[in-house]
C-alpha cells in the first residue's frame, strides 16, 4: 500500500510510538479525505486523535473556501478507515532527536 | 485532472451513493484506486512503520500526549460515523445537489422565501445559523461567491453569474432578480441583528447563537446597497404585474402568477422596513416607531399570500454543516411554521416597540419598575428585545445618554427613604464627602448590575441574582459604616418615637435602609422565582414557602420602619413649618433675631412632595408584602395538611432509600437550598434545627390546617382587591407598568382562586380517612399557565 521513506527507517523504525506524539500528520481515510492536525494519541488498533484538525475533500470534489481546508477541531479517526498515514519528517526527526519515552498510560489509570 | 472527473462521474458514486448509513461500511471497504489528493513535500508516509509500531501498545492501552486527558476528546468528532461526522454528510449528499441557477416557478420561489423567513425567525429563537438560515442552499451560494462586493453575491458558479436572458424569462428573474436580493435583505438583517446581539445581557448559545462559522454577513456592504437592490426588485414586479395586467387574461394561472407577484412585492417591502428598522436601533424612537408601525399592513399581506407556495424543500439541507468552520456533529434543521414565524415577528416587533415606551418615563424610578415587570414577563422576551432594552437604556455609560447612574441612585434612595435633601448635596468640605461619594460609587455599579441582569432569560436571571446579592451585602456592610461615622449622623438625627422609651428613639439611615431593601428584594425574587422556574420538588416547597415568609416578615418590618421614620419626619416637618411661620409672624411683629425651631443643615426636611411620593410607593409595597405573606401562609398550611396526610413527602423525614442517606440527609438538603443565602450577614439563615422545630405538625390536624389555608388565601385575595383598587394617581413609578400591574394583580388573584380551589377539593376528599393516600389514588400536579409566576397552584385530583 505504502513504502516507508528511506529518510527516516535508521531513525524511526522501532523508536516506538511516543516519537510520533504531536507531529502534525496528514491521514488518509476510506473516503478519500485527508485530515491534517497533530497527533494527540493512538492505540493497538490504530485509532488516530487529532488535535486542531483540518478537513481537505478528495479529488474530483468543488474545492471549498480557504483553498479546499475546513477547520474540524479535535477528531478521532478510527483505525478501519484509515487509508494512509503520513507524517511531517521534519518534526519527527527532531522529535526522534529529543526523544523521552513517553509513558504508556493506561484508560484506568486517566480515570 | 483525475480520471473520476474525465469521466464525469462523481468521485463518491464510486463507493457511496445515499445518505444511509450502511453507506458507511461501503465507504470503509471502497475501492483502491481513490484518488488521494498530494501531500506537501515535507511528508512522508509512515502508513507501515506506525502500524507496526502501534502494535507494540499493550491491549486497552493508549499513547498520547502528557497534557492531554480523555475528557478532553469528548468533544472530539468521530470520523466516518455518520452521527458525528458533517464532512461525511455533505460527501453523501453531493449525488444530490441541489442547482440554484436553474430556474423555478414563482409559487416555489414564495415558497423558498417563507421558509427562509422562518428560518430567520428560527435563529431568533435559538436555533444555530447552521441549523436555520444557513441551511438555505441560496444563502450558501451567494455567500460562497460574496468577495465583498455584492454583485459578487449571485446563485452561479463562482465567477460566473447567470446572464437573465430578458424580462420575459420570468422563472429566471424570480430566482436571480426577486429571490437574490431577499437572500441578501435576509443576510443583512441576520448581520445587522448579529452584531446587536453581542452584548453582556445575552448569553451565546443559551439564548441565541451567533457563530458564523467564518462566513462574512457581509458587515461592510452598506444598508443602501441592500436597500436599493431590493427597490430595483420592486420595481421590476409592479412593471411585470402592470403588464401583466394590460393583457386582460383571467385565467387561473394568471391570477395565481399576479397573486405571487403581490407576495414578492410585499415580501420585498417587509425586507426593506426591517433593514431600516434595524439599521436605525439607535435613532430616536419616533422614527422606529414610525417604521415599525408599516409592518403591520404588510405582515397581513404576506400571510394572505402564503397559501399561493409550492413547497421546495430540496432547496434546503444539513449538509452544508459539512462545508462550515465547525467542529459540532450535524445538527437537524430547526423547524418553524409560517404560522410561528408570523406570531415570532409579531412578537419581536411588539417587544421593541414596547421597550420604546421606556423614553416615556415621568421620573427615574419608573424605569427601575418597567426593568421589573419586563423581567418579569412570560413568555421571556426575545434575547434581540431584551438586548435592545439595555442598549437603548444605558448609551454612553449614562442612562439614556442623558443621566448618571447615580442620578438613579440618588432618585430610588429618595423615592424609598425621603432622606433629608442636603444628604446629596454636601459640600466638598464636608468630611464625610468622599466616603460618600465612594459609596454611591459602589452602590451604582450594583444598581447597574441590576438593570443588566433584568435583561437575562430567566434562570439566568436567578442566577445572577444570587451572585448578586453579595455584593449588595457587602455594599450594606459599606452603608452602615458609613452612616454610623458621627459627621453622618447629622442626616440621620434620633428621631423621637411614640413608644414610652421616647429617650431611646430611631435613626433614619436612608443609605443603609435602601440597600437592605433592594437586598431583601433580590432575596424574594430568588425565593420565588425557584417556584417559577420549577426549580424546588414538591417536598421542597414547605421548606421555601417558610424561607420566603420569612424574607417577607423581615422585608415588612423593615418597609415598616421605613414608614415610621417617615411619618415622624412628616410630623416634624409639619411642626417646624407652623414654627417656621409662627416665628415669621412674631420677628415682623416683635423683631425676634433667630429662628430657633428650624433644625440644623444636615436634617433639613424633605419637601412635602417628597414625603407623599415615599408614603405612596411604601403604601404599594406593603400591599404587595402582604399579599405575598398571606398567600405564602395558606399555602404553607395547605402544604403542611398534604404532609399530614401524606401526600407529599415531609422535608425533614429520612431519605426512601437508606443507601443515599450519606449525602441527601434533610440537613444537607436544607443547606442546598440556603446556599445562595448562607454568605449573606444579615437576615441570617435559621439553622436547621430551628427549621426542624418550627415545622414539626405532631399538634396539628388537617382540618384545622385546611381551614388556617382557606382563611389566609381569603385574606390575600380581600387585599389583592384593595390593592387592585388603587388609583393612578396614588401609586407611583408605575406610569410604564400601569397595565402589567394590573395584570399580575389579576394573576393574584387567580392563584388565590385556584389555591381555593384545591383546599375544597381536598377538604372534601376526607384525607383523615387516608383511604385515597393509601391507595395512592391522588394526583398532585402543579398548574402555572395563567397564575402568578411565584405563586403556581398545585391541583389535586383522585386518579381513574
Amino acid at each position: 500500500m505504502s513504502t516507508t521513506n528511506s529518510l527516516l527507517d535508521p531513525e524511526l523504525d522501532g523508536g516506538g510510538i511516543s516519537q510520533y506524539i504531536s507531529v502534525p500528520f496528514i491521514v488518509t481515510t476510506t473516503d478519500g479525505r485527508q485530515f491534517h492536525g497533530p497527533l494527540i494519541g493512538t492505540d493497538r488498533e490504530q485509532n488516530i486523535i487529532l488535535g486542531d484538525a483540518t478537513e481537505k475533500l478528495p479529488i474530483g470534489f468543488k474545492s471549498r473556501r480557504n483553498e479546499g481546508f475546513r477547520y474540524v477541531g479535535m477528531i478521532v479517526v478510527p483505525g478501519k478507515y484509515i487509508l494512509r498515514i503520513d507524517a511531517d519528517w521534519r518534526a519527527l526527526q527532531s522529535n526522534s532527536l529529543n526523544r523521552r519515552r513517553h509513558p504508556q498510560i493506561s484508560i484506568s489509570d486517566v480515570l | 485532472m483525475s480520471t473520476l472527473e474525465a469521466n464525469g462521474a462523481s468521485p463518491i458514486s464510486n463507493y457511496a451513493t445515499a445518505s444511509d448509513p450502511t453507506n458507511v461500511q461501503r465507504l470503509g471497504t471502497g475501492p483502491s484506486n481513490i484518488p488521494i489528493p498530494p501531500v506537501a513535500p515535507n511528508y512522508v508516509d509512515i502508513t507501515d512503520v506506525f502500524a507496526k509500531e502501534a502494535q507494540k501498545i499493550r491491549p486497552g492501552e493508549l499513547a498520547m500526549l502528557e497534557t492531554f486527558e480523555l475528557v478532553n476528546a469528548i468533544n472530539a468528532l468521530e470520523i466516518m460515523d455518520l452521527k458525528m461526522d458533517t464532512g461525511l454528510l455533505d460527501m453523501l449528499s453531493r449525488d444530490k445537489e441541489f442547482d440554484t441557477k436553474a430556474n423555478r416557478a414563482a409559487r416555489q420561489v414564495l415558497w423558498v422565501m417563507d421558509e427562509l423567513f422562518a428560518m430567520e425567525m428560527s435563529w431568533h429563537t435559538g436555533g444555530a445559523l447552521s441549523q436555520t438560515v444557513f441551511t438555505c442552499l441560496y444563502i450558501e451560494q451567494a455567500l460562497k461567491n460574496f468577495n465583498g462586493c455584492v454583485s459578487s453575491a449571485h446563485f452561479g458558479d463562482e465567477s460566473n453569474e447567470v446572464p437573465i436572458s430578458s424580462d420575459e424569462d420570468l422563472e429566471s428573474v424570480f430566482v436571480h432578480v426577486v429571490l437574490r436580493e431577499f437572500v441578501l435583505g435576509i443576510i443583512k438583517t441576520c448581520d445587522l441583528s448579529r452584531r446587536r446581539l453581542q452584548c453582556n445581557e445575552i448569553m451565546e448559545d443559551e439564548d441565541i447563537v451567533t457563530q458564523t462559522y467564518s462566513l462574512d454577513l457581509m458587515q461592510f456592504v452598506p444598508v443602501s446597497k441592500i436597500c436599493s437592490g431590493l427597490t430595483d426588485a420592486i420595481n421590476k414586479m409592479k412593471r411585470l404585474k402592470t403588464e401583466s395586467e394590460k393583457q386582460h387574461v383571467h385565467d387561473q394561472e394568471t391570477a395565481d402568477l399576479l397573486g405571487c407577484i403581490d407576495g414578492f412585492i410585499v415580501r420585498l417591502e417587509l425586507r426593506i422596513l426591517a433593514i431600516k428598522a434595524l439599521d436605525s436601533v439607535d435613532d430616536a424612537p419616533e422614527k422606529q416607531i414610525e417604521l415599525l408601525t408599516g409592518t403591520g399592513d404588510l405582515i397581513r399581506r404576506v400571510v394572505s399570500t402564503n397559501s399561493l407556495a409550492e413547497p421546495l424543500p430540496v432547496a434546503f439541507s444539513i449538509a452544508i454543516q459539512g462545508r462550515l468552520e465547525c467542529g459540532m456533529p450535524p445538527r437537524p434543521k430547526v423547524e418553524m411554521s409560517f404560522g410561528d414565524a408570523i406570531a415570532t415577528l409579531e412578537r419581536l416587533i411588539n417587544g421593541i416597540r414596547d421597550v420604546l415606551r421606556i423614553h416615556d418615563y415621568g421620573s427615574l424610578g419608573d424605569i427601575t419598575t418597567y426593568f421589573e415587570e419586563f423581567a418579569m414577563r412570560r413568555p421571556t422576551e426575545l434575547p434581540y428585545v431584551r438586548c435592545q432594552l439595555f442598549k437603548r437604556f444605558f448609551v454612553h455609560r449614562k442612562i439614556f445618554g442623558k443621566f448618571l447612574m447615580r442620578d438613579a441612585v440618588i432618585a430610588d434612595i429618595t423615592d424609598l427613604c425621603c432622606p433629608s435633601p442636603a444628604l446629596f448635596a454636601i459640600d466638598e468640605s464636608h468630611p464625610c464627602r468622599q466616603a460618600l461619594d465612594l459609596f454611591l460609587t459602589r452602590a451604582e455599579v450594583c444598581f447597574e448590575n441590576l438593570f443588566s441582569i433584568m435583561c437575562h432569560n430567566r434562570a439566568r436571571l436567578r442566577q445572577r441574582l444570587c451572585g448578586a446579592i453579595m455584593d449588595w451585602d457587602s455594599l450594606q456592610v459599606d452603608s452602615e459604616h458609613l452612616e454610623s461615622s458621627v459627621e453622618m449622623l447629622e442626616f440621620s438625627p434620633l428621631l423621637p418615637t411614640d413608644q414610652r422609651s421616647s429617650d431611646e428613639g430611631i435613626r433614619a439611615l436612608p443609605l443603609s435602609s435602601w440597600v437592605y431593601f433592594r437586598k431583601l428584594q433580590i432575596m424574594i425574587w430568588i425565593v420565588f422565582m425557584g417556584f417559577e422556574l420549577d426549580i424546588y420538588r414538591l417536598e421542597e416547597w414547605p421548606l421555601m414557602l417558610w424561607y420566603g415568609d420569612y424574607i417577607l416578615g423581615v422585608m415588612d418590618s423593615h418597609v415598616a420602619r421605613i414608614e415610621t421614620i417617615l411619618e415622624i419626619t412628616a410630623a416634624m416637618r409639619q411642626d417646624s413649618t407652623t414654627h417656621y411661620t409662627k416665628s415669621r409672624k412674631s420677628k415682623k411683629n416683635k423683631g425676634a433675631k433667630s429662628i430657633s425651631a428650624m433644625p440644623a443643615s444636615g436634617a433639613l426636611p424633605p419637601s412635602q412632595e417628597s414625603i407623599m411620593r415615599t408614603r405612596m410607593w411604601l403604601a404599594g409595597l406593603r400591599s404587595q408584602i402582604g399579599v405575598y405573606k398571606e398567600l405564602c401562609h395558606g399555602y404553607m398550611c395547605f402544604m403542611a395538611a398534604l404532609v399530614l396526610a401524606g401526600c407529599v413527602r415531609s422535608f425533614t423525614a429520612s431519605p426512601v432509600d437508606p443507601s443515599k442517606e450519606e449525602y441527601t440527609t434533610p440537613e444537607l438538603l436544607y443547606k442546598l437550598r440556603m446556599k445562595p443565602f448562607s454568605t449573606i450577614g444579615v437576615p441570617e439563615v435559621p439553622s436547621f434545627e430551628t427549621y426542624q422545630r418550627l415545622s414539626d405538625l405532631r399538634d396539628w390536624q388537617i382540618d384545622s390546617l385546611l381551614d388556617n389555608a382557606q382563611i389566609t388565601v381569603n385574606n390575600a385575595r380581600n387585599m389583592t382587591d384593595v390593592w387592585s383598587k388603587l388609583k393612578p394617581e396614588q401609586q407611583i413609578n408605575t406610569k410604564l407598568v400601569q397595565e402589567s400591574s394590573a395584570k399580575m394583580r389579576r394573576s393574584l388573584t387567580r392563584s388565590c382562586v385556584g389555591t381555593n380551589v384545591a383546599i375544597s377539593v381536598l377538604r372534601q376528599m376526607n384525607l383523615q380517612h387516608r383511604s385515597f393516600v393509601e391507595e395512592n389514588k391522588l394526583k398532585i400536579s402543579v398548574l402555572r399557565d395563567n397564575f402568578h409566576p411565584f405563586f403556581p397552584v398545585l391541583s389535586v385530583s383522585t386518579r381513574k
